[in-house]
């Protein structure tokens, strides 16, 4: 008996074998050669394997294939954020710095995750707090009121709010049974949803009303529930579309953006007509004109990774954030408390929600709502909640490695 | 470089950067799922097991090695036991362990000499962990994961 890792070399050889020729097509672009470009890259490749080997090292049983998935995703961004600009690329990757330390003190926080539930009060003031801000000291930016401003330093506080949503959601679904007593968690949602609705931010709030859902049906398994759930959330938009003017142009919008393609139908028109200028196998990197889609670096980079380097690219992308969830739900269902259970389901819901929800808006499946594409947009306060989310759920990961090689070495195997 | 040049690079890359993608999903893929069956075969095999004998008296050799102890095991020196335990002093089926209830019994076969705590077993015995039980010369320490009797709630807590 023996539990054994298996040996994930190959799979950082294959992104060095990504990240850097990528760059170094990247620093030839401008006619004359770039070195910067391709230490850039470098750069890049070593942060991943360092990131990658410390992480192993200080903790053993971190799940490596999540964190792998993710170090795709994320590099993949870099290289089409470097391409759009050098500027966005760079302080990407200062980002990325800044999640990685987040990213461990969640996974060190989340050993102490028992506690958890004595906080919960302030969590949950926290988030409308966060929800609440701005509304007061907000600052518009595509239409929703979401963004606060503090010198020359800006964030989105209902990235955060997310994931405290999860948190608190996970303390409310593991100690409450009976329906009465979650009527204080029932509340709460709705009063997130509805000052989300209220600031126009439709992509955070669908978020959250989705996630609640989903994570409610997981840990309750009440069908019925959950149905009448579904019905207020689907009465809600239907609500929303005759009260609010800005949700009616979403959805007319999204039934036919060419009749108003000068104006609101402009970004879903320009990023369709990338997608299809990509076709299959995508224009080349750098030959494409991303320069006519609105919010390319942030909420619509999966049409320039579709202009650029094909569909085929963009379904691997996509195939890696099921990994990612296939992950996440396997590390759901090995959690040895039903807190961590739950907290693991919410991140890995939360994520994958948040990626269909782009990416359908982009690919005109759904009403197009702003969020950001988990680990690949540009964006402090995006990267800053995804690695805290990925730092959640490796840390649930390291606990539940750490519980199966007790067991394994109490019947005398070992755990290599 | 010329623009002309940089664009059939491009172009020629996009193949390379489709390849590499799809072999390191591909990868992964493979690569986790190999580790996720082989930690499940493991652990599956783990959780089969009830607790185990730790031998601590006979030869040299076996002193100190585990034996899992799974909910009916046959124990004696023959080959189609359990737990087998290769000593002249031990009968080809010498004793059952069996999982009953909450409780773990100790069952004494053919005349063979079985000591619990150095007492000779004539009949079925619920053992403990830390019981030494013998089986002729030889001895072992009891280990019991839930312990029998015990109540199952800190258990139930932890597999949810």
């Amino acid at each position: 008996m023996t539990l054994r890792h298996k040996s994930a070399a190959a799979i950082l050889f294959f992104q060095m074998l990504f990240i850097l020729p990528a760059f170094a097509l990247l620093s030839l672009r401008d006619g004359a050669f770039e070195p910067l470009t391709l230490i850039a890259g470098a750069v890049l490749v070593l942060f991943n394997l360092l990131q990658y080997n410390l992480l192993r090292t200080a903790f053993r049983h971190i799940d490596r294939f999540s964190l792998l998935a993710a170090q795709f995703l994320w590099s993949l961004g870099l290289v089409v954020l470097y391409r759009l600009s050098p500027d966005y690329g760079l302080k990407q990757f200062a980002f990325l710095l800044v999640g990685t330390l987040a990213m461990v003190v969640a996974m060190l926080l989340i050993r102490k995750s028992r506690d958890f539930g004595r906080w919960n009060w302030v969590f949950m003031a926290l988030t409308l707090l966060l929800l609440a801000s701005t509304l007061v000291l907000g600052r518009s930016t595509y239409g929703a009121r979401n963004w606060i401003r503090i010198g020359s330093f800006s964030f989105q506080p209902s990235e955060l709010a997310k994931v405290l949503f999860v948190i608190v959601s996970a303390y409310f679904l593991s100690t409450r049974h009976r329906l009465l007593s979650f009527i204080p968690y029932l509340a709460f949602t709705a009063v997130c949803v509805l000052l989300l609705v209220a600031e126009k931010d439709l992509g955070a709030g669908l978020l959250i009303a989705l996630g609640f859902l989903v994570m409610f049906f997981a840990a309750t398994g009440r069908v019925l529930l959950t149905g009448v759930g579904l019905g207020v959330l689907g009465a809600g938009a239907w609500g929303s579309y005759h009260l609010f003017a800005h949700v009616r142009t979403r959805v007319e919008v999204w039934q036919d953006p060419w009749s108003s393609y000068q104006d609101q139908g402009y970004q879903i028109v320009q990023g369709l007509m990338a997608l299809a200028s990509g076709g299959l196998l995508g224009v080349g990197l750098g030959r494409g004109m991303p320069g006519a889609i609105p919010a390319r670096h942030t909420d619509y980079i999966f049409t320039v990774i579709g202009e650029e380097f094909g569909i085929i690219v963009g379904i691997l992308t996509i195939a890696f954030y099921l990994v990612f969830i296939v992950r996440g739900i396997l590390i759901a269902l090995h959690a040895r408390s039903v807190y961590d259970a739950i907290l693991v389901f919410g991140c890995t819901a939360m994520l994958s929600l948040q990626s269909f929800i782009i990416i359908g808006g982009v690919i005109k499946l759904i009403p197009l709502t702003g969020v950001t594409m988990p680990f690949v947009s540009y964006g402090g306060t995006s990267i800053l909640a995804s690695m805290i989310q990925l730092g959640i759920i490796e840390g649930v990961a390291e606990k539940n490695g750490r519980a199966d090689e007790e067991e394994v070495e109490l019947m005398g195997g070992e755990s290599l | 470089m010329s623009k002309a040049l940089y664009d059939t690079m491009a172009f020629a890359m996009r193949y390379w950067f489709i390849l590499i993608i799809a072999l390191m999903l591909l990868t992964l893929v493979l690569v986790s799922r190999r580790e996720y069956r082989e930690r499940r075969a493991v652990m599956g095999e783990v959780s089969r097991y009830i607790g185990y004998l730790e031998i601590t008296g006979g030869a040299d050799d076996v002193l100190g090695e585990r034996i899992g102890i799974m909910a009916e095991n046959r124990v004696g020196s023959s080959h189609n036991c359990d737990i087998i335990i290769s000593d002249p002093s031990v009968r080809k089926t010498h004793a059952l362990i069996v999982k009953r209830g909450g409780e773990v019994l100790l069952v004494p076969m053919h005349n063979g000499d079985t000591r619990i705590n150095n007492r000779r077993a004539t009949r079925a015995h619920a053992i403990f962990t830390g019981d030494l039980v013998q089986f002729g010369d030889i001895s072992a320490r009891v280990f019991l994961k839930e312990p029998a009797g015990e109540e199952g709630g800190a258990g139930d807590d932890t597999t949810a």
